[in-house]
């Protein structure tokens, strides 16, 4: 049994280096595409009306005088040497400049998820157990309201209520706990809507299957029956899109980041896409991309760990 | 019991919205007290829930602006870029009103377009023109207390000239021979031709400003980076956390008069609303800049009557440059049309609330040698459209669109569409061109795409600005006469007098004549003027809201010279 989840991790990790080639030739050769050049983005950005001399020099400078492929070779050997290349604008490693934004990102992509998890999963339970109650109606419609929300408009909304109004957080910025609370709860909320929706959908198709009656009939009490048989079935399945929330919130919560001016790898893609910073594209994107295959693969391992039936059926 | 802690710790609450750290270990103690004696999970539950509200109230304790926090006077300011490595010699990702805070020129561009003295003391122009000669200030001393003297300036030279095909856009590099030392306090700066606007591209933010021994790298190469940031500027960088915030402290070892305040915190707020939000919360001491927040929040907070507002003089110019190189622009008269057709105090003053000046010429009177006789054209729509007609548009029955030869009067109008001022104005264009018989497309691009099309051609009309003191009129003229630019060249080209003009370009900038010179600029402003190639829209100005705990200021008319050092809280 263990062998075949090996064996299921390896073929995967295999395909793992194909799949980022792809993506790096992919956004590489796309981002060339674009006809303006980034050495007179950054002339232009810099205040400077760009020169021939200017331009050329720049992009001596910056490798871009090169043939396409030699710098594809370059930077994917950079990318080997886990440097990421060289941003056009800082002048700094790539690797170096995500490094010190990737923390800022994760700490809020956990936080808000977590927090998402904690209410989410009680009050799509609570709210499938008690299908024509008021509180599945109130259940409803807030998991509505807050899928539908923008988030821009969630965050200044908080901010004008908590900051302004209430005095009780700082508008932006980051250093203190008070700082984190905004941002995850703007992130939190609309992942919160969605969530109580899928899981009271499992919830309420889980609670209509056969075994639950014969748990009923063998003496069971509600309480183990929905923790230790209901939650385990419906939580299984939702895993893999658990994971992909949890990507989506790695990758960078870009309209959160913004608001709030937190210092995230999201603001800083923004950045870079104004300034044609093209190393730092390439090198997000397939971080970006490696994070989700890593994500992908532990959510397949854990829905093999939790329910065996799965790994017979695929890959062996 | 437990009641009662409760209440006292809802009432603690409500009533210390920002409590000391110490709130937050006294409130666990509580809690952990409670939980002792307290046996029902549901209540110690509630208990939690009002720990972590506490905890997170005290830890909410400095949202407020630092003002007089520890004893010092701080001013706290929002910035949407980082301030970047403060190297005086290189561009992005180097802010530069952070650059000017630190680094100083030669000499110094003031609001009404004079040159007056800054690190050099006077200066003297030799008689064909091609030599300056600078005394330097004796006396001034970098943060780190060494001293500015010729070495020193010509260790700067050097560097910035190692890398001159990086500021090529400056015409003065381009001719530069050398500089060199006349004695400790002295230095020649020795051009191959004449060229008149050196001091104003001196008194520039960058690249010519200087940096400290210290802060020079192996083989002085400033390009690549600097070790530190030493200058001779009033203010030295304290503490920086990179896209967060940064903290300048007073120079003390500044020459000149010194700042008022102890501190300038420049937080980095990436959005405008959340700068704006952050000020409204007291989070900031003021806003300064144009375009730092939308107009419209300027409006609400001014109109608030909580805080001070005021406006700079005008620095640059918002207009709309047409492409005559082909299509329907080709003939004056259309262009002509379209500057009666709109009606631009209402374009104006819709827009940007009053906070812009309308332009009627392409520079603000104080721009030097812009100060000319032009006759603006003023909103007549009727005689918007008999010249439409007299140019072979016809309006026929049942169209709402003028025809010639069959072809439509059609054209296509980009703007940049991220640009909270440009797109409601293109759309109000849009409105008064249609009423004249003129369809425009409008079309919302990235910033660099519409200029690329202009270039290339591709569209006929787009949002221009010019790029202010000090560099202006001449980097305008310059840029003017080169290909790829700014637009202008290729703007102009379908102008019968488009080679006259690229003449009198390169004769103004070579010229050694004062009187010769303005009347070029006078020739080359009128021709531009009186063939329509551009519509001035507004003079942009520096809008700036700071609270009223500040002293009243007046703000300069620079993009990135804010005066942080006549800054100062009221008594």
């Amino acid at each position: 049994m263990k062998k075949t989840l090996w064996l299921f991790c390896l073929k995967r990790l295999a395909s793992l280096p194909i799949i980022l080639l792809g993506v790096s030739l992919l956004t590489f050769f796309l981002m060339r595409i674009v006809p303006i050049e980034p050495a007179e983005v950054i002339l232009r950005l810099s205040g400077v009306t760009p020169t021939t001399e200017s331009i050329r020099s720049l992009e001596k400078e910056m490798g871009l005088n090169l043939p396409l492929f030699e710098q594809y070779w370059l930077w994917l050997k950079d990318v080997l040497s886990l440097q990421f290349g060289t941003s056009f604008v800082s002048k700094l490693p790539v690797a170096e400049e995500l490094l010190s934004k990737f923390p800022a990102t994760v700490l809020l992509a956990i936080s808000s998820f977590v927090l998402a998890l904690t209410i989410s999963v009680p009050s799509g339970i609570i709210s499938a157990l008690y299908p024509y109650s008021l509180i599945n109606k109130f259940v409803r419609m807030l998991s509505i309201i807050s899928v539908s929300l923008p988030t821009f408009w969630l965050g200044f909304m908080l901010i004008y209520i908590f900051s302004i109004q209430l005095n009780l957080f700082p508008t932006n910025g980051t250093g203190s706990l008070a700082h984190l609370i905004l941002p995850t709860c703007t992130l939190a909320i609309p992942i919160i809507g969605l969530f109580t929706q899928t899981i009271q959908t499992a919830v309420t198709q889980e609670l209509t299957k056969p075994y639950i009656d014969y748990a009923y009939q063998r003496g069971l009490s509600k309480k183990t029956i929905i923790m230790k048989h209901v939650l385990k079935h419906t939580l299984t399945p939702l895993l893999s899109l658990f994971g992909l929330t949890l990507g989506n919130l790695m990758a960078g919560a870009i309209v959160v980041e913004q608001v709030f001016s937190w210092p995230g790898v999201g603001r800083y893609l923004i950045e870079s896409i104004i300034n044609r910073d093209y190393p730092v594209i390439q090198s997000y994107v397939l971080i970006v991309a490696t994070l989700y295959v890593c994500i992908n693969l532990c959510t397949d391992i854990l829905q093999r760990i939790f329910d065996p039936r799965i790994k017979e059926s695929t890959y062996d | 019991m437990q009641h009662l802690l409760v209440l006292f710790m809802l009432f603690t609450f409500i009533h210390n919205p920002q409590p000391e750290k110490g709130w937050g270990i006294f409130y666990l103690y509580v809690y952990l007290h409670t939980l002792k004696e307290e046996i029902m999970l549901k209540k110690s539950c509630l208990l939690l829930v009002i720990l972590i509200v506490s905890l997170l109230a005290a830890c909410s304790a400095d949202t407020k602006t630092d003002a007089n926090h520890s004893g010092k006077k701080t001013i706290s300011i929002g910035w949407p870029l980082d301030i970047g490595p403060l190297n005086p010699h290189t561009y992005l990702p180097n802010q530069m009103t952070a650059q000017a805070m630190v680094y100083e020129s030669l000499v110094e561009y003031n609001d009404d377009g004079t040159i007056s003295p800054k690190l050099a003391e006077k200066w003297k122009v030799s008689d064909d023109q091609t030599t300056y000669t600078f005394y330097l200030r004796e006396g001034v001393k970098y943060s780190d207390g060494s001293i500015f003297n010729a070495d020193n300036v010509i260790r700067n030279f050097n560097a910035i000239l190692e890398n001159r095909k990086a500021h090529s856009w400056m015409g003065m590099v381009k001719h530069i021979d050398y500089v060199k030392k006349i004695d400790d306090y002295t230095v020649a700066l020795k051009l191959d031709e004449p060229y008149y606007p050196v001091l104003n591209e001196l008194a520039f933010v960058r690249p010519f400003r200087f940096l400290g021994d210290a802060g020079f790298p192996k083989n002085n190469a400033t390009s690549k980076g600097i070790k530190t940031a030493v200058g001779t500027g009033p203010w030295v960088l304290k503490e920086y956390k990179k896209d967060k915030y940064a903290i300048f402290k007073r120079n003390d070892n500044y020459w000149g008069e010194k700042p008022k305040v102890d501190e300038v915190k420049i937080k980095i707020i990436p959005d405008s609303e959340s700068i704006a939000l952050a000020f409204e919360n007291q989070e900031l001491d003021l806003i300064y800049g144009r375009g730092i927040v939308s107009l419209d929040n300027y409006t609400y907070l001014k109109d608030s009557g909580n805080y001070e507002t005021a406006i700079s003089e005008p620095l640059s110019t918002k207009a709309l440059l047409f492409n005559t190189q082909s299509g329907p622009l080709q003939q004056l008269k259309v262009r002509q049309a379209i500057h009666y057709a709109i009606n631009k105090q209402s374009l104006v003053s819709t827009v940007t609330h009053g906070t812009e000046k309308v332009a009627d010429t392409l520079f603000w009177d104080a721009i030097p040698y812009a100060d000319i006789d032009l006759k603006a054209l003023k909103f007549d729509s009727k005689k918007a459209k008999s010249l439409l007609n007299e140019a072979g548009w016809k309006l026929e029955n049942g169209q709402t669109i003028r025809t010639k030869d069959g072809q439509k009067l059609e054209l296509d109008l980009t703007y940049i569409a991220t640009d909270a001022i440009q797109k409601p104005m293109a759309e109000m264009i849009q409105g008064e061109l249609a009423k004249v018989g003129i369809k425009l497309d409008i079309k919302g691009t990235d910033v660099m795409v519409g200029l690329h099309q202009l270039m290339n051609d591709e569209t006929d009309i787009n949002f221009w600005r010019t790029n202010g003191p000090p560099t202006d009129p001449h980097n305008f003229i310059n840029e003017s006469a080169i290909p790829n630019a700014s637009g202008v060249y290729e703007a102009k080209r379908g102008l019968a007098e488009a080679k006259d003009l690229n003449k009198k370009i390169q004769q103004v900038l070579v010229s050694t004549d004062e009187e010769k010179r303005s009347q070029l600029y006078k020739e080359i402003l009128t021709t531009m003027h009186d063939e329509a190639l551009f519509y001035p829209i507004s003079y942009e100005t520096n809008n700036v809201i700071y609270q009223k705990s500040m002293q009243k200021f007046v703000p300069r008319a620079s993009e990135y010279d804010i005066p942080y050092t006549i800054m100062d809280f009221k008594k």
